[in-house]
């Protein structure tokens, strides 16, 4: 059998708290939810609401001195929920690092799916552009192989055959020299 | 709290991968790039040959100007930048260019590039340097200068995997002397 859920006074209090709006967020929701699947605080609710919002449209005249004063306590309260709220957030994102640390998770998940899906800014060529940009890629390669054909034929030419075979050769005619004479 | 802590460290890594993913695009990062520096004041006259090709505009050639498309793209694949300066230098500037080119050498000897090639001559020079990939397999880039007697100065960076073998194949195809000294062959 389901369970009746049984409004305790601490609970009566959080609704009167919720119906004049200087309840905490938290308290609130909880409330306003409950009210959505309960009947019974959900009719507690509106008799509070009603009743809170007949003491707001009070004209001056028919107000006593100390509804007057209760109205101004109502102001400081409506002050103070600002406060609350400031105060349910710092709780919630400073004290419990796990919900920062949520935060931080759902920030940087939705920035990671904002650069995924960046436009990548690249150029749109044309064929007659790609077929130019070809032939300017070969003519770079015959560039680079001009100059590497003409350094290889130094190398092999001047280089080795001047200064390194030629010495070799004259100091081997020399030794022979050298024998034949000995 | 310690799987969130990992969790949050898993996202804020992924979120770094995809920026970083986000630059591919910036060739001046990779290794085998050089910046010349300023060469424009250089770079007048008539006979001036100016490339500069990217990968994306390279990742776009299939070779359609070559009989053999399928050589040719798997010859720019993997090349990253493509960038030539050619042209002729007046007499009273040629020192000047030359003073440059062996700043140059001494920045690229700096970071690493192997000098492959370097001639010194009265009325030539040239500087040839390869940057070597982390495999030591391939080569991350390639720099030519060279400032020839009748004042052509010229000066390459190939950005990209270069796979030695390629070279090969690129000096058979486009009039490019093979490093194993064997003749090469025009095909154009």
């Amino acid at each position: 059998m389901k369970k009746q859920f049984e409004i305790s006074g601490n609970y009566i209090d959080k609704i009167i708290s919720a119906a004049y709006g200087d309840g905490s967020l938290f308290d609130k929701i909880e409330v306003y939810i409950k009210a959505y699947s309960n009947p019974l605080v959900k009719n507690i609710l509106n008799d509070y609401k009603a009743t809170a919002k007949s003491v707001k449209y009070v004209s001056k005249e028919y107000a006593s001195t100390g509804l007057l004063n209760n109205v101004q306590c109502e102001i400081n309260i409506r002050e103070n929920l600002f406060v609350s709220l400031f105060a349910s957030l710092y709780k919630a994102l400073i004290i419990k690092p796990v919900y920062s640390a949520a935060a931080v998770i759902i920030i940087l998940c939705v920035s990671t799916f904002l650069l995924l899906r960046l436009p990548k800014h690249e150029p749109a060529y044309s064929k007659e552009q790609v077929t130019l940009a070809e032939k300017q890629v070969k003519e770079s390669f015959a560039i680079v192989g001009k100059i590497l054909a003409r350094t290889q034929n130094k190398i092999t030419k001047d280089v080795l055959s001047n200064d390194v075979v030629r010495p070799i050769q004259k100091g081997t005619v020399i030794i022979n020299n050298l024998f034949d004479g000995g | 709290m310690k799987n969130l802590i990992k969790i949050l460290f898993a996202v804020f890594i992924f979120a770094a991968s995809v920026s970083l993913a986000q630059n591919d695009g910036d060739y001046t990062k990779n290794p085998g790039y050089f910046d010349f520096g300023n060469l424009s004041r250089y770079i007048q006259g008539e006979n001036v040959t100016e490339v500069n090709i990217d990968s994306h505009l390279l990742s776009l050639m299939n070779g359609s100007t070559d009989n053999n498309k399928d050589d040719f793209s798997q010859l720019v694949h993997g090349l990253k930048l493509i960038k030539v300066y050619s042209f002729d230098v007046k007499l009273d500037e040629q020192k000047e260019l030359l003073s440059k080119m062996n700043e140059m050498d001494e920045s690229l000897v700096s970071k690493n590039w192997n000098r492959i090639v370097k001639v010194k001559e009265p009325d030539e020079y040239t500087f040839i340097y390869i940057k070597p990939a982390v495999n030591n397999k391939e080569i991350s880039g390639l720099v030519v200068a060279t400032l020839e007697k009748n004042g052509k100065a010229t000066f390459v960076n190939i950005v990209g995997n270069i796979n030695m073998n390629d070279i090969g194949k690129l000096s058979r195809k486009f009039n490019f002397p093979s490093l194993d000294g064997k003749d090469s062959k025009k095909d154009n």
